[in-house]
């Protein structure tokens, strides 16, 4: 029995791999889903942007991203952008990482179509800026001069939605969604120096970084991974917002059940390494 | 000459615009302006002989045949492809070359970083052993932070998510706050440092 204990402290990597696989494709298959604890930092931003006058300042959402962790990112972006265009809240669009400028516009669009909200009057896509902190600090200066394009090749002038919008005082909240360190960008050259509000949508891994930002007030409130796409589409449809929970609290369930499979073989192999230890030193 | 005149462009630059953010006056503003507005301008430069070096580079590997020349070749490519697929296709939703980015360079970029979970998975399996109290203690904390995170916790105690919470926002972030803050110290002796010229990688040197 103890020798049988002890393997769990060596099983073979392709049975842990193959046992994760099973933890996420099992609850993604049969469409698992729960419900989740919105934490402080999730509903910080909701509580915002519910708050943002309709068809007044708009929000500004950067998807500072690229492909490999929209995953996590594009539910936190679609949530975000449906409660607004549900509550008439205008959105500008931009992105300051490269890939970010397609996956904004694919977002942007699509959830704009849901809506029937149209491109020039209730949102306007910028894509990507080169430039990055230069963008940042432009933008506190003279949105047109950061911005005098949009995606589509409009000039500034001729979207009707930009005609007010000339710094960061005409903008209500900042939201950057990043698998990397841009929201620390944006406190430091458009947060502190501009002085607009900051939100960050980031990546389960990033998010803790964030904390010291959220307890100064630095940043209104952050998404963290998964969990907080799935908060948001959890609270936006609990508020009559949007009809249906979206993928994020989908992929919630196979997080959680990995979670609690990862949970196990550390236990497991805890186990198995201290029996082996036992054994060894009866030997 | 060709060092002194940089650097003193970076130190004049450098003490001014550290003058220029502590006083809010009209000058002041106008000055920033004025250099925000040229660093967009030289960052287009830069962008093009940071293209020219990137494809001299590959260029030179696949001419002279060096390891790993068929992945400079696949690069270019991959790069001239979808330049051309953009010029001729646009790039709005629905045009070929959102297709590709769509269907073929976000799935790859995705399955690699999704690869990542198994390989974590497998680490967290092995590493994360009781060894010492404080495995045992970082141990317990990733249990309770892991279980908060997710449903089946807050239904085994539902003070589990608050818990993690806590955790995140107390110990967590003391500890982040304390790498931030060598963090900034760490740039600003590093801008002190070019700002005077004690630091001169920067003009390609050693």
């Amino acid at each position: 029995m103890l020798k049988f204990l002890a393997k769990f402290g060596k099983l073979d990597r392709r049975i842990v791999f193959a046992l994760l696989l099973a933890a996420i494709l099992i609850p993604l298959l049969f469409s698992v889903k729960s419900r989740f604890y919105v934490d402080a930092a999730t509903r910080s931003i909701y509580d915002y942007v519910d708050h943002i006058e309709p068809n007044g300042r708009p929000l500004m959402i950067s998807f500072d991203y690229d492909p490999q962790v929209a995953a996590e990112l594009d539910p936190m972006a679609r949530a975000v952008l449906r409660h607004c265009f549900a509550r008439g809240v205008k959105v500008v669009g931009l992105s300051l990482a490269p890939q970010g400028d397609a996956i904004g516009e694919g977002i942007m669009t699509k959830v704009a179509e849901e809506y029937g909200k149209k491109n020039g009057t209730d949102y306007c896509y910028f894509g990507y800026r080169p430039g990055m902190t230069i963008i940042m600090l432009q933008m506190g200066v003279n949105v047109k001069k950061a911005l005098p394009l949009d995606y589509y090749q409009t000039p500034y002038d001729s979207l009707p939605m930009m005609h007010n919008i000339h710094n960061y005082d005409d903008i209500a909240l900042v939201l950057s969604l990043a698998g990397s360190t841009y929201p620390y960008s944006w406190i430091i050259f458009a947060g502190t120096k501009f002085k607009v509000k900051i939100a960050a949508g980031q990546t389960a891994v990033m998010a803790p970084d964030n904390y010291p930002f959220l307890q100064t007030g630095q940043l209104v409130g952050q998404l963290g991974g998964m969990k907080g796409g799935a908060e948001y589409e959890q609270l936006i449809v609990e508020a009559g917002y949007y009809h249906k929970s979206d993928i994020a609290s989908k992929a919630m369930s196979a997080i959680a059940y990995s979670h609690l499979l990862i949970i196990l073989l550390i236990i497991l192999g805890n186990i198995g390494y201290f029996i082996s230890k036992k054994i060894e030193q009866k030997k | 000459m060709k060092k002194n005149i940089p650097m003193a462009i970076v130190f004049v630059l450098g003490v001014a615009f550290i003058i220029q953010f502590f006083i809010p006056s009209r000058p002041s503003q106008v000055a920033f302006n004025t250099m925000i507005e040229w660093d967009l301008i030289i960052y287009v430069f830069a962008s093009v002989i940071a293209v020219d070096s990137l494809v001299r580079h590959h260029i030179l590997k696949i001419s002279r045949k060096s390891r790993g020349w068929g992945y400079s070749l696949v690069y270019l490519g991959a790069a001239v492809f979808m330049i051309l697929a953009a010029v001729f296709s646009g790039t709005r939703e629905g045009s070929f070359y959102m297709k590709v980015f769509n269907y073929a360079l976000a799935p790859m970029q995705a399955t690699m970083f999704a690869i990542l979970a198994f390989y974590m998975a497998s680490a967290s399996y092995r590493a994360f052993r009781a060894k010492s109290t404080e495995a045992t203690m970082l141990l317990i904390s990733a249990f309770i932070v892991m279980l908060g995170l997710i449903p089946q916790g807050a239904a085994i105690w539902s003070g589990l998510p608050k818990l993690s919470e806590w955790l995140m926002l107390v110990p967590n972030m003391a500890a982040k706050r304390g790498i931030t803050f060598g963090i900034g110290l760490g740039i600003t002796a590093t801008s002190l440092k070019i700002i005077l010229g004690i630091e001169r990688n920067w003009m390609g040197g050693h």
